[in-house]
């Protein structure tokens, strides 16, 4: 699961333009920022603008400058500033200054007052993208800064978008963007919740202006859309790029395949000693067989390492050193499962995609360089499609997770380019189940419990489930089933581990024994009977909800409990059978006794989509009946 | 002789170097602050050391190693250390005069897949420049991978432009990364390189323990004699090997110094040759309360205590906490920033201007310097910045800061002497061999009125008299010149919490209010926060432990100058109108759930500080209802002075049903054999507090 960072982070920060710009007019102090702008707001932009000139395909320019002034403590993504450079992208000016709240002059930074810093991490070998980085975290609230800076670009490819509202809870006092390109050269844009651009010819340039004013800030809340489908955005593709020895057109979506196709063909063919060896392996199998054994193969052969310089953040590495060296990133792991399935005679298909949590917007008319991860798409014939995810050691195989599930994908299909969906599992097929059996003999004697909890579907992933699963280590298990299948006081005696092998489902279960899970007093005998899966989550009310309500994926939950009592004993208090059902999902509860046993069966489902926020108050008040439901508790007393 | 000669004027500029690097280059803040920037496993484990003769040839395979498919002392390991040795020599390296030579070796064995990513090499070192050179190198880097094609073994081996040495770009700080190629299931990967210093005062310490099993850790250690270094050894397993010798060792080199004329030595010195070694250490397992990691990892410390000059001189450097102190007094750094110069003394007259009360104006000076300079979160024994230049910046690290502190409080007549301890996550300083890698931070110690009292300036909410919770931990040393010993950073710390719930039963739903008071580290501990996320972030913690209650709007009493916070919340919860009312009280409190979710613990527990936690609950007896059962009263302790307290008493008049519950811990410090009954214990506490009463209708 882990993707090059490089092309993420240009995309996201890259700015700027060439000429040093003409002072600015005094700035108003902030007490005199209207409180149309304040509401909701911890920063308020209060100038930004951002000229981006296109040169050529290969060379862009851009210059920013942006008034940020900073209004409490709350907010941290302005106070730290990173700026990234390196590989393709010079920084060439950077100033910052610090203003007090009156608009004084309290600091000057230059170039050298940032820190010069690397991306770090585990799986990253090397990265010629570094970062300055400068916090001004320690100024006093409030206060103003002023950052101007120019970077250029060997690529018209990382040409920025431009998002004047950039984060949550900032408003926007005034924002302009700019951008310059020869008449021989053609830009796409789009405008989002913008207006169309004013448009101008000068001395052999064409010029595109956007203006913004007085954006109120948009809130964080739940379960929102991402802030980029919420607040305006503006993105830009110039039609020619040029990247080294490769060009590359984004007039279609075809010329982004066209780009990857030149330097996928530029690579060197599969030695035939490799060829034979998965022939031999797939040799007798049906289609499906030989892909996973083909997938199995890279799996067991290969391990993610990331190295990203130069031209080799986009192009992936000869598949002949991944087959030598076994390691490779995103782009030469999925190429090489696609050329190792040539050998097999299985036609598959590289394919760009914006993983993690937040993916970027594919936009299936506006093409344009959103992606920052590799997979592969292998269409067989029966009709189906797999897709495979090559990084990772033990993902199921054709299992598409919250990690680049449910979104749309650019599919490279030789020199064709085709958006296609990414599936991920539905609300039925993401599921965790807890079943679990209690057994009291009598007061005096440890409560019996056996629990199994399975998941299947997305939930694999939940509590890194997955990722322990392939540890051997029997103390991380146990270190696990402490914290995930807790009971109090318990003393697990034994536990068996199932790991989601070949297909997306997996499960633990226990035996354990316990004094204190069961209440009992003099009289009476108490326990919250679904202990083990509580429904926790609350959402505070909210009458001037803003954004629409998101859930990206459905899931589904089940608890089921059976409670043997001694005989003596007779239920006081026992929760109803009881069922909820809301436009967001189903909650459903029976509940039974009959001769000292207690079953209980909770079910709830919550369904993928996006609702109108007129509906967030309902929804507040289905989590809270949930709750105040699943914390229940069923009374036994002592039948004298 | 003439080569000795020369090699006497080779040595006594090495010592004026050493005292210079101790002073100034301020190593072990270095990795202080790598310390709290989250990465000390990765410089705990992959940080190098000295070595020995391998006892294997580098790059030749071993049958037996690929044939292992399993740990023995800890199955289901994903990977080992076969073998870790170093040898740690001294050489003489040009401008630079002595320096440590350190060759390491390692194998390690990779089980299964989860184990591959041991592969990823990397080595941090600190490459910043002075007028000698480099302060640190990694040279000669070899890595290969061996495994088994056809039952047969092969190597594969790291091309050298496969090594990449990335700049991380803060103050000097660079790694050297690598793959090593060829890795799969049960291969073996080997990789050796020297490691070059010239910090010869502070010698990292050799760690026979990480995060997998070691199989076999060595380190050797070749000092001439002149050098006299300290060993101490940590952590909770024995040496398996435990050599000393004395030899003769050449040392060869030429010596420009920029003055003399190159000097060529080619001595055969006589030298202390010592050999230390474990096997089959099994990973170290983090759990929460453990205290330092690096502490807990069974290692050896080193420190140069003195050097003899050929001319029979003695040098101390660092031979006792006394000479310790007094070095510090000295170092421009540390003693320099804490005495008061004319900023400080500005300073301290502006801002105690009017005030004659020696607390009020300790209490003042605190206050300013904590709203003035924030603090970058980086601990630090010496300062990097003078006062003023902290103060202008309005940023610095602990030293930084709390100097700057003690500058003050001494310049406004307040005898005040900085106090130096490693935190909670960083190390236990050794209580008779002073280590300078054993201490990250500084605090304010200072005598009013016949106490004394600790201060800390690096965070808003931190009053007089209390310290961030990171420093309660060990002991620390008062540098003085008249009052310098050890304190004790946990004594008489508390955390105090009550809560007082009022409820009555009106139309369907118990209603009333939670009042709860936090005085102590409770107080400081919520005060921060507060003030990361505003009272609503607060009001999220006690809402998630009032589960089943709707809270109104809270109200904050008392104001939140510290140590004291009282807030009254509302709350309610509906009921049936039933026969029979079940009232659970609102508790929100839970360390059962926060410390005690393992079953079993390997390493002690060592909390922040004491806790006194009360419960009251009064709940008006319904009208119309009779009680019906109220849980039974409770007493439970541990240990003889009873230093982890719990009682519980439930009772009952005409009109209110009132619980009380008291839960009292003294003591700080408890070994992992009372972990059982510990959790046994905190589990009951919990339990009991949700205790059920009930309320019959009367018929």
């Amino acid at each position: 699961m882990k993707y090059y960072n490089s092309i993420a982070c240009i995309g996201f920060f890259c700015s700027f333009l060439g000429v040093i710009r003409a002072q600015s007019p005094a700035l108003a102090p902030i007490a005199a920022i209207p409180d149309s702008l304040t509401t909701n707001a911890n920063a308020v932009i209060r100038e930004y603008d951002l000229t981006v000139k296109i040169n050529s395909p290969s060379r862009l320019e851009t210059l920013r400058h942006l008034t940020v002034s900073v209004l409490d403590n709350r907010t941290t993504n302005w106070t730290e500033i990173y700026l990234p450079y390196g590989g393709f992208l010079d920084l060439q000016y950077l100033s910052c200054q610090v203003l007090d709240a009156e608009g004084v002059v309290r600091k000057k930074f230059t170039r050298k007052d940032f820190q010069d810093r690397a991306y770090f991490d585990d799986a990253t070998i090397a990265d010629d993208m570094r970062y300055l980085y400068l916090d001004l975290s320690a100024e006093d609230r409030p206060f103003t800064y002023v950052l101007d800076y120019s970077m250029s670009s060997e690529t018209a490819l990382l040409c920025p978008n431009f998002f004047p509202q950039a984060e949550f809870n900032t408003s926007v006092e005034s924002a302009k963007c700019v951008v310059q390109i020869p008449e021989e050269l053609s830009l796409n844009y789009r405008c989002e919740r913008a207006p169309e651009p004013a448009m101008s010819t000068k001395k052999g340039y064409k010029s595109y202006k956007w203006v913004f004013e007085n954006l109120p800030a948009i809130p964080d809340e739940p379960l929102n859309l991402p802030l980029s489908q919420q607040a305006p955005v503006i993105l830009i593709s110039p039609r020619e790029f040029q990247t080294k020895e490769f060009s590359g057109s984004l007039e279609s979506w075809n010329g982004m395949a066209k780009w990857n196709h030149q330097m996928v063909s530029a690579l060197p063919e599969l030695t035939l000693a490799t060829q034979q060896e998965i022939q031999r392996l797939t040799a007798g199998r049906t289609e499906v067989e030989k892909i996973r054994a083909v997938y199995s193969y890279v799996q067991n052969n290969t391990r993610y390492v990331s190295i990203q310089l130069g031209i080799g953040g986009w192009k992936p590495f000869d598949p002949n050193r991944v087959h030598t060296k076994k390691f490779g990133d995103c782009k030469a792991l999925s190429w090489y499962t696609k050329v190792l399935l040539d050998a097999a005679g299985i036609p598959a298909h590289y394919t760009l995609v914006s993983a993690g949590d937040e993916p970027r917007n594919l936009i299936p008319d506006f093409p344009s360089n959103t992606f920052n991860h590799a997979i592969l798409t292998v269409p067989t014939t029966g009709g189906d499609t797999l897709h495979l995810e090559c990084t990772s050691q033990i993902h199921p195989f054709g299992y598409m997770g919250t990690f680049t599930g449910n979104r749309k994908a650019l599919m490279i299909a030789g020199e064709e380019g085709r958006i296609i969906d990414l599936p991920a599992p539905d609300t039925q097929d993401n599921v965790k189940h807890d079943s679990v059996r209690v057994r009291l003999l009598d007061p005096q004697s440890p409560t019996q419990i056996e629990w199994k909890k399975t998941l299947r579907g997305l939930a694999i992933e939940d509590d890194n489930f997955l990722w322990l699963s392939f540890e051997t280590d029997p103390l991380k298990h146990k270190k696990w089933i402490d914290e995930h299948l807790s009971v109090k006081g318990g003393q697990v005696t034994t536990f068996d581990w199932e790991a989601p092998l070949t297909e997306p489902q997996g499960s633990v279960s226990i035996v354990t024994s316990s004094t204190q899970l069961l209440n009992i007093t003099a009289k009476r005998m108490y326990l919250q009977p679904n202990f083990f899966q509580p429904w926790t989550t609350i959402l505070p009310v909210d009458s001037a909800r803003v954004s629409p309500i998101f859930q990206r994926f459905g899931h589904t939950w089940i608890a089921d409990l059976v409670l043997d009592i001694p005989a003596n004993w007779k239920p006081e208090s026992l929760p109803s059978s009881a069922e909820e059902v809301s436009a967001f999902g189903r909650y459903s509860r029976t509940v039974t006794y009959s001769s000292g046993q207690f079953v209980l069966r909770r079910s709830i489902t919550l369904d993928a989509g996006t609702f109108p926020k007129e509906m967030y108050n309902q929804l507040a008040d289905f989590y809270k009946k949930m709750k105040k439901m699943d914390n229940e508790r069923v009374v036994f007393v002592r039948d004298e | 002789m003439m080569p000795c000669d020369q090699a006497a004027k080779g040595i006594g500029y090495i010592y004026v170097r050493i005292l210079r690097f101790c002073s100034k280059l301020n190593y072990s803040m270095i990795r202080s602050k790598v310390q709290f920037s989250a990465l000390p496993l990765l410089l705990l484990f992959a940080w190098p050391f000295f070595a020995q003769d391998s006892p294997k040839k580098f790059g030749k395979p071993d049958l037996s190693e690929l044939q292992l498919t399993t740990c023995s002392f800890e199955p289901g390991a994903s990977a080992m250390v076969l073998f870790d040795v170093g040898e740690a020599e001294m050489e003489i390296d040009g401008r630079a005069g002595f320096v440590f030579r350190i060759h390491r070796h390692k194998r390690i064995k990779l089980f299964d897949k989860t184990g591959l990513d041991h592969a990823n090499v990397s080595i941090p070192y600190y490459a910043a420049r002075n007028k000698y050179g480099q302060f640190e190198e990694v040279q000669s880097i070899k890595a290969v991978c061996h495994y088994l094609e056809d039952g047969k073994a092969k190597t594969m081996a790291l091309p050298s432009k496969e090594i990449f040495d990335n700049d991380l770009g803060s103050e000097g700080m660079r790694v050297v990364k690598f793959a090593i190629p060829g890795v799969r299931e049960g291969c073996v990967i080997e990789y050796k390189y020297d490691f070059v210093t010239q910090d010869l005062g502070n010698l990292d310490s050799w760690s026979f323990q990480g995060p997998i099993p070691v199989l076999h850790s060595e380190v050797l250690l070749t000092i001439p004699e002149m050098f006299v270094f300290q060993k101490v050894q940590r952590g909770m397993y024995d040496l398996a090997v435990n050599k000393s010798e004395k030899i003769n060792r050449q040392i060869n080199g030429s010596l420009d110094n920029g003055w003399y004329r190159s000097n060529t030595i080619n001595a055969d010195l006589p030298c202390n040759r010592w050999q230390w070694g474990m096997r089959e250490v099994p990973s170290l397992r983090k759990e929460p309360l453990m205290g330092p990691p690096r502490d807990a990892a069974a290692h050896i410390e080193f420190q140069l205590l003195m050097v003899t000059l050929p001319s029979g001189e003695q040098q101390e450097i660092m031979p006792s906490y006394q000479k310790f102190n007094a070095m510090l007094i000295e170092d421009d750094n540390f003693g320099g920033k804490a005495s008061p110069d004319r900023f400080s003394r500005g300073l301290a007259e502006r801002i105690t201007s009017g005030l004659t009360d020696p607390n009020a104006k300790a209490r003042a000076i605190l206050k300013h310097i904590q709203e003035k300079i924030a603090w970058n979160e980086e601990g630090g024994l010496y300062a990097k910045q003078t006062g003023s230049e902290a103060y202008e910046s309005g940023k610095g690290h602990a030293a930084d800061i709390n100097l700057l502190l003690v500058a003050c409080l001494r310049a406004a007549g307040i005898s005040a002497d900085p106090l130096i301890l490693g935190t909670r996550d960083f190390a236990r300083p050794h209580p008779i061999y002073p280590n300078r890698q054993s201490f990250n931070y500084v605090v304010a110690i200072m005598e009013i009125g016949g106490k004394t009292i600790m201060a800390d300036a690096t965070s808003k909410n931190i009053p007089l008299g209390f310290l961030s919770p990171h420093c309660l931990h060990a002991e620390g040393w008062r540098v003085s010149e008249s009052r310098a010993g050890f304190v004790p950073m946990q004594e008489n710390a508390s955390s105090n919490f009550t809560q007082l719930a009022e409820l009555t039963h009106k139309n369907g739903s118990w209603v009333g209010k939670v009042s709860i008071k936090n005085t102590g580290y409770e107080c400081t501990r919520v005060a921060k926060i507060i003030e990361e996320g505003g009272e609503e972030a607060y009001l999220k913690e006690i809402r998630s432990g009032l589960t089943d209650w709707e809270m109104g709007e809270a109200q904050v009493l008392a104001s939140p100058e510290m140590p004291n916070l009282v807030i009254e919340i509302p709350v309610s919860i509906p009921t049936d109108d039933a026969d029979i009312l079940y009232f659970k009280p609102p508790c929100y409190h839970n360390l059962a759930e926060t410390y005690f979710a393992q079953e079993t613990r390997t390493w002690p527990m060592d909390f922040p500080y004491a806790t006194n936690f009360n419960y009251i609950v009064k709940i008006a007896i319904p009208e119309g209802y009779q009680v019906g059962e109220i849980p039974k009263d409770a007493l439970v302790f541990m240990g003889d002075e009873k230093d982890l307290l719990f009682r519980f008493n439930g009772s009952s008049d005409e009109k209110t049903v009132t619980i009380v519950s008291k839960f009292q811990m003294k003591r700080t410090f408890f070994s992992a054999e009372e972990y059982a009954d510990l959790r046994q214990f905190f589990n009951l506490l919990s339990q009991k507090t949700q205790e059920i009463i009930v309320f019959k209708k009367n018929k």
